[in-house]
């Protein structure tokens, strides 16, 4: 087949290929129709959408920034002792050593306040120094005798030692 | 241009805009079909305005080529609807059009496929030309070249697909000489 014969072949066969996209080509109507129905369905969502992907973003942010800041020593400092329970007393000790760890906050540059591990630090020498204040010997007990509070207390005027009430063993701890 | 007649003349043309839209979408018509939709929506809503610079055949497939594009760049963003798209068009492929005698069906088919292998814009330029009757002017306003540029590839097309269509024959004939070796000559 020559050169122009090829040509009209192809003419023909995109002949065919028109006809028939032709034959299944949809009406008109129907796609403007559907492209309106399509288009106002997919309005809403789409605000909706962008509007909640926008909410979850912030409070992803708002939470990945509460987790990397860390809580203040200060902060706990701050609170009553009659708020925090029947153990803020043993706790003074702790604060106090911890506020001697401490420069004073006076003295304290802005620029430094986000730094956590000199403060990670002085928590942790402070529940050590702590522990180490507070520690007994498992065998102290065994030194104490029943005489002991006899021997370390003075008689008041007028008190006979047979007054002194005997120790029951309970009141050596 | 008032709406109503921009849908006027959207009517008149929608026959052969489907064509295009077809030719723009690698002949898949679900395809075919949503991106029609958005263009008509563009169209009537003012999104894409005819200025009256070309014809408004030429102009109207100039927008339908380039929402295709877009559309093609959407789909590429979002690999699951490339997939869906993919399936979906296997599936129209292998179903569409059952009521063609099948030697025709056979031969559309095998055209299709050459076609397919062409050059995207190769393609584009041959089915304008071919397909829609436009001259090589007219094509290169829609596909936004230079018209050097679409004589070349509507040159390299047509050599091209002469080609495809010529291995194919031969494909086809060195087959049934190995499937009837007696009868063949």
């Amino acid at each position: 087949m020559n050169r122009n014969g090829k040509e009209e072949s192809i003419r023909q066969l995109f002949h065919e290929l028109r006809c028939e996209d032709q034959r299944h080509a949809p009406q008109f109507g129907d796609l403007l129709t559907a492209a309106r129905n399509r288009n106002e369905g997919s309005n809403i969502p789409t605000w909706s959408i962008k509007f909640a992907a926008a909410a979850v973003l912030c409070v992803l942010v708002l939470i990945t920034i509460r987790l990397s800041t860390p809580v203040r020593p200060q902060e706990q400092q701050l609170v009553p002792d009659s708020a925090r329970g029947p153990l803020a007393s043993s706790d003074k000790t702790t604060d106090v050593v911890r506020n001697l760890s401490q420069p004073p906050k006076t003295q304290r540059h802005p620029s430094i306040r986000r730094q956590s591990r000199p403060r990670q630090f002085s928590s942790s020498l402070a529940i050590a120094m702590k522990a180490l204040s507070s520690w007994q010997s498992p065998t102290a007990a065994l030194l104490d005798t029943p005489q002991d509070r006899m021997l370390n207390t003075l008689p008041r005027l007028g008190e006979s030692l047979r007054t002194i009430k005997p120790l029951s063993p309970d009141q050596f701890n | 241009m008032e709406p109503e007649e921009l849908k006027d003349l959207l009517e008149q043309h929608h026959k052969s805009s489907f064509g295009w839209a077809m030719a723009c979408c690698r002949r898949n018509p679900v395809d075919a079909e949503d991106l029609l939709q958005v263009v008509y929506l563009k169209v009537l809503e003012g999104k894409a305005r005819f200025e009256g610079n070309a014809t408004f055949k030429t102009w109207l497939f100039a927008v339908i080529r380039k929402t295709a594009a877009d559309q093609r760049r959407k789909n590429l963003a979002r690999g699951v609807l490339t997939l869906k798209a993919a399936q979906q068009w296997t599936r129209s492929d292998a179903t569409e059009y059952p009521d063609e005698s099948a030697y025709r069906a056979e031969l559309l088919t095998k055209f299709r496929h050459a076609l397919a292998r062409l050059s995207r814009r190769q393609r584009e330029i041959l089915e304008l030309v071919f397909y829609h009757e436009l001259n090589i002017q007219e094509a290169a306003e829609v596909m936004g070249i230079s018209l050097g540029s679409a004589r070349t590839h509507y040159e390299r097309g047509k050599k091209r697909l002469r080609q495809l269509i010529e291995e194919s024959e031969a494909y086809e004939s060195e087959w049934e000489r190995r499937k009837h070796p007696a009868t063949v000559p």
